[in-house]
């Protein structure tokens, strides 16, 4: 059997690893083939046991751009088969495969960071828990290039649980970016609302509106997802405009 | 594992050179057309299997062993690629 060759099969060196949040860590690679990545992208990882039993998980890209270094930040999955190994093994120094950049549905700006694409479009990016992080690469990259009005909703259970958060901080302080905080099981103190799930009308008051017509990207846990991409249909965000990406926590 | 169709994009990749994710297809099960990406998708170490979202059809499934992956498409009854241009 003959095949054109895997051209999207990289090795991997990782750089640095640092705690992103108690059960996260940011992984810096340094890729040498990789052709760069549009913002939302994701890759697969491949890990080989000594027995010769792989296993593949995808991961949200957090950089963007044609650098071959290549930003994850990784939460550990309770029974997972590569997240903890990723979170609790890996260390500066370690090789790992990877397959990508994959995705073309989730990039922003649309259709493979078109030039022509109108990035004049609102833009409103919804996270629950590690979902952020390509929702992070949107933002970075949206404030890079500019465009339409840019909000972030993020739902996180702590503040501690918050990835990227000097990042995103910086990203509002520069006046880039919008960004509301739900906090679902302890707020900061003196937070003006008391810590609980997004509900649909949390959610219409801490998004753009239907009739400004947004493009929607919302990433999170499946359940997260599939509340929330309900609740935008019902407030009247057109069905083309939301874009989903879902992870499964258990 | 229950995710969504974008975890398909390196099988597919892998499999046909295409970025499959944001094509629309039609399930053979409804009839319904939405993008790949949409696809409930569960991932086992038995292997990987998609489901239309409206019908719950199965639409893909793909199992790897022996340095081999076989791609099932038992519930795609079309696929929408970019035009080839000649």
């Amino acid at each position: 059997m003959t095949r054109r060759p895997s051209v999207g099969w990289h090795v991997a060196t990782v750089v640095e690893s640092s705690p992103e949040t108690p059960s996260a860590r940011r992984l810096v690679l340094d890729v040498p083939t990789w052709p760069g990545n549009g913002a939302g992208a994701h890759l697969d990882v491949r890990l080989t046991a000594p027995d010769g039993y792989q296993a593949t998980r995808s991961y949200s890209v957090a950089s963007s751009g044609p650098a071959t270094r290549v930003v994850l930040a990784v939460d550990a999955v309770p029974d997972g088969e590569i997240s903890p190994f990723l979170v609790n093994e890996v260390r500066a120094g370690d090789q790992i495969e990877l397959h990508g950049p994959l995705g073309r549905y989730f990039l922003w700006p649309p259709g493979d960071g078109d030039p022509d694409s109108d990035t004049g479009v609102p833009v409103q990016l919804v996270a629950g828990g590690s979902g952020v992080v390509p929702l992070y690469a949107i933002a970075a990259r949206h404030a890079e290039v500019g465009g339409g009005e840019l909000r972030l909703a993020y739902s996180v259970r702590t503040p501690a649980d918050a990835f990227f958060a000097p990042e995103l901080t910086a990203l509002v302080g520069a006046g880039r970016l919008r960004l509301d905080w739900v906090y679902t099981r302890a707020t900061p103190a003196g937070w003006s609302r008391d810590a609980g799930r997004v509900t649909r009308a949390l959610l219409q008051e801490n998004t753009i509106p239907a009739t400004h017509r947004p493009t929607v990207y919302c990433c999170g846990p499946t359940p997260f997802v599939e509340a929330v991409a309900g609740w935008l249909l019902e407030l009247g965000h057109a069905p083309e405009r939301i874009l989903t990406e879902r992870f499964g926590g258990s | 594992m229950q995710v969504d169709g974008n975890a398909l994009a390196g099988i597919l990749e892998d499999g046909f050179g295409l970025d499959l994710t944001g094509s629309r297809g039609r399930c053979a099960g409804c009839s319904g057309i939405a993008v790949l990406a949409t696809a409930v998708v569960v991932v086992t170490p038995m292997g990987t299997v998609a489901r239309c979202a409206a019908c719950e059809h199965v639409l893909i499934t793909v199992v790897t062993g022996g340095g081999r992956t076989w791609i099932g498409l038992p519930g795609l009854s079309a696929i929408e690629v970019s035009a080839i241009e000649v």
